[in-house]
């Protein structure tokens, strides 16, 4: 866990601000630093060169006897706070008012232990030490414990500041992390259960509006899709194993009739309703495949301009015959010169597929014939196109299962066809960016009818 | 049957079932059938032989139907040919015929219909097409004023039956099917689930023989239909 959480983005992306803000903080300290110690540094250093040159007035070389007086002018002269230490070349103490041992020839930076002192308040020294031609040794400094305070000062001050950034940015990162991680967490426990089969499983949102919930709602709606799409492919698998089953089963009878058949020609009879049995299970997987075909999309590479009033006028000619025949009656009400781009083979399917809807389950409402209406008008840029007949219609609750893959709506599988030919009409529809809806076509709660609607789009002028 | 002449069949095929089935149907109606398994051996008999009809499997060993089809013709072999196709979509229908395919069936076929298209392919060449009137017995039928009559009366005939009719008269003396119906006069490639073709055939039916005596339109059972004297 705590390896995860140091490789989450929210600690990640606090230890880069944190180590950002000390950057930039060391910046700040060093300018500031030798922006001020340096400045005060010089000016110490400046005095006490020009102390020792006050003294050494011929350099290292200048007599003995002339640096001791020099030394006993300064102390008597200078202020508490410039300090003074000559030994001679035995090593000998000459003057002085410092406690301390010569340092060593140059520059030097001096602080006094815990409680110890130099002089009265004064801390540190800063002087330089310089050896006489004659052996001995100078030694010159100033009251440095102003210059010691500011740079502890300083130090100190960015230190806890630098502290409390690191501290700040490390928490909160953490913090964020870990949080990040907790949500994290909960969705890939959901996806753990919803893998394991449980498709109801949702991601919990934490109603905050974040991006967490922005990724949670996706994810979600997501899942309602898989959900129905997992549904439809289990409901479309167990239909045609339904679908299936009959015709195989019929199927066997023949076979095993036509085994214990001696007459030729009654064997014959058999086989040839084997091979019908057969047929109607071909031509059901067959326009499942049509389906699937039809739906990846793939025609569309292939449409081209349809001349939709002859196509309409055609197919109404075939099926007043075919309606007629059944008992109903077929009316056209096409308007002239309508074009749109398409393709023209399964915009026939599509049409003959709606007419022979209704002529199959319009009649099923008790009265023998059905009156069926085909029209098609320009509305504007678009083509409206009706199919009515005056059947007992489908319940509204139950439009949306009649265009689904085997959404046939008796249970009982009583009348003819696959179940497919709503679906394939309204996939050729959704292939022509068509819309298609199902309505009542009448105020008769008996004996509502069917009416439906295709919506092109895509009208072409002459 | 006006020809009973055995038409020469070429078949590239490599599943040995469906080569077994083709010499079976078409054996008893005087046909020679002669397989080859694979696209290469297909391609060389195909251009090296005279044949009368080549059917094609689309999916071979070797060099595809497609190919096949596509190189004979390159080399201005004109033979009709029939694609064969498990896949059974329209876009392998219109690539069939883009190659230059004539016809195709799909995989399961019943015999019958293969049949009734290899002969329909056969007669393609000699069906004169450009005849202004086309006569069956005495029934007639004119291309140029659409007049159809029989015995001199004439009979008036919905644009759909027309084109039946039509149908049925360049294919006279032979079995057209259902489905050679079905795509060539309605364009419908797809298995219409009403009685398309029946109604429009008793239909016709009624209009040419009722009242005429001999019946020309008649239903062959398991195959089609088929326009010409009962023989």
């Amino acid at each position: 866990m705590l390896r995860r959480l140091f490789r989450t983005s929210g600690v990640r992306l606090a230890v880069f601000g944190a180590c950002l803000a000390l950057v930039s903080a060391a910046v700040v300290f060093a300018v500031i630093y030798t922006g001020t110690l340096g400045t005060m540094r010089k000016t110490l250093d400046t005095d006490i060169a020009n102390e020792i040159a006050e003294i050494l007035v011929a350099g290292p070389a200048t007599p003995p006897a002339t640096v001791r007086e020099g030394v006993r002018t300064a102390l008597a002269e200078r202020h508490a706070n410039v300090f003074f230490l000559l030994d001679g070349a035995g090593g000998e103490r000459l003057a002085g008012n410092l406690d301390i041992a010569m340092p060593d020839p140059g520059w030097h930076t001096l602080v006094a232990k815990d409680d110890e002192k130099f002089a009265h308040h004064v801390h540190a020294l800063r002087g330089r030490a310089v050896d006489l031609a004659g052996g001995g040794r100078l030694f010159v400094a100033a009251d440095a414990t102003m210059l010691d305070e500011l740079d502890e000062l300083i130090r100190r001050s960015f230190l806890i500041g630098f502290g409390i950034t690191l501290g700040i940015g490390l928490i909160a990162g953490i913090g964020f992390g870990w949080r990040a991680l907790a949500r994290v967490k909960a969705v890939s426990e959901a996806g753990r259960e919803i893998m394991e089969g449980d498709f109801t499983r949702r991601i919990p949102l934490s109603g905050s509006g974040d991006e967490f919930d922005h990724l949670a709602a996706i994810i979600n709606a997501m899942l309602e899709r898989i959900e129905l799409l997992m549904a439809n492919i289990r409901a479309v698998g167990d239909e045609i194993a339904h679908d299936l089953r009959s015709p195989l089963a019929r199927l066997r009878e023949s076979l095993e009739l036509a085994l214990r058949l001696d007459e030729p020609e009654a064997m014959r009879a058999a086989m040839m309703d084997a091979i019908g049995q057969v047929d109607a299970a071909l031509g059901l997987s067959a326009a499942i495949l049509r389906l699937a075909r039809i739906e990846s999309g793939s025609r569309r590479a292939s449409f081209a301009r349809v001349d939709l009033s002859r196509l309409l006028e055609s197919i109404a000619e075939t099926y007043q015959t075919v309606a007629e025949d059944a008992g109903g009656t077929l009316s056209a009400a096409i308007g002239p010169g309508l074009a749109m781009t398409g393709d023209a083979a399964l915009l026939n399917q599509m049409v003959a597929n709606l007419i022979e809807n209704a002529i199959t389950h319009g009649g099923t409402g008790g009265s023998a014939g059905t009156a069926i209406a085909l029209g098609a008008t320009r509305a504007g840029r678009d083509i409206v196109m009706t199919v009515t007949d005056d059947g007992p219609g489908i319940p509204e609750d139950r439009h949306a299962l009649a265009l689904r893959r085997f959404g046939r709506l008796d249970a009982s599988r009583a009348t003819e066809g696959h179940g497919l030919g709503l679906p394939l009409a309204a996939a050729i529809a959704a292939l022509h960016d068509a819309s298609l809806t199902l309505t009542a076509a009448r105020d008769d709660p008996a004996r509502p009818g069917l009416k439906i609607t295709l919506r092109f789009a895509r009208a072409l002028t002459r | 049957m006006e020809s009973g002449r055995g038409l020469r069949i070429l078949l590239i095929e490599d599943d040995p079932r469906t080569v077994e089935l083709v010499r079976a149907g078409l054996a008893p109606e005087g046909h020679e059938v002669s397989a080859a398994p694979d696209g290469r051996s297909g391609l060389l008999r195909a251009a090296g032989e005279a044949w009368d009809v080549l059917i094609v499997d689309r999916m071979l060993p070797g060099l595809d139907g497609l190919g096949l089809i596509r190189t004979l013709r390159g080399a201005e072999v004109m033979t009709p040919a029939l694609f064969l196709t498990a896949l059974g979509g329209v876009d392998d229908r219109v690539e069939g015929l883009r190659a230059g395919g004539d016809d195709y069936l799909v995989k399961p076929f019943a015999v019958a219909e293969l049949s009734a298209r290899v002969a329909a392919l056969a007669r393609r060449g000699a069906v004169r097409s450009d005849d202004a009137v086309l006569r069956v017995a005495d029934l007639e039928l004119d291309r140029l004023s659409r007049a159809v009559s029989r015995a001199g009366q004439p009979i008036a005939l919905k644009p759909r039956e027309y084109e039946v009719l039509e149908y049925l008269m360049r294919h006279a003396g032979h079995v057209v099917t259902r489905t050679m119906l079905l795509e060539d006069v309605w364009e419908f490639h797809f298995d219409p689930q009403t009685s398309v073709v029946e109604s429009h055939i008793s239909r016709l039916r009624a209009r040419i023989d009722r009242g005429f005596g001999r019946e020309l339109l008649q239903t062959v059972r398991g195959a089609g239909y088929r326009l010409g004297d009962a023989a």
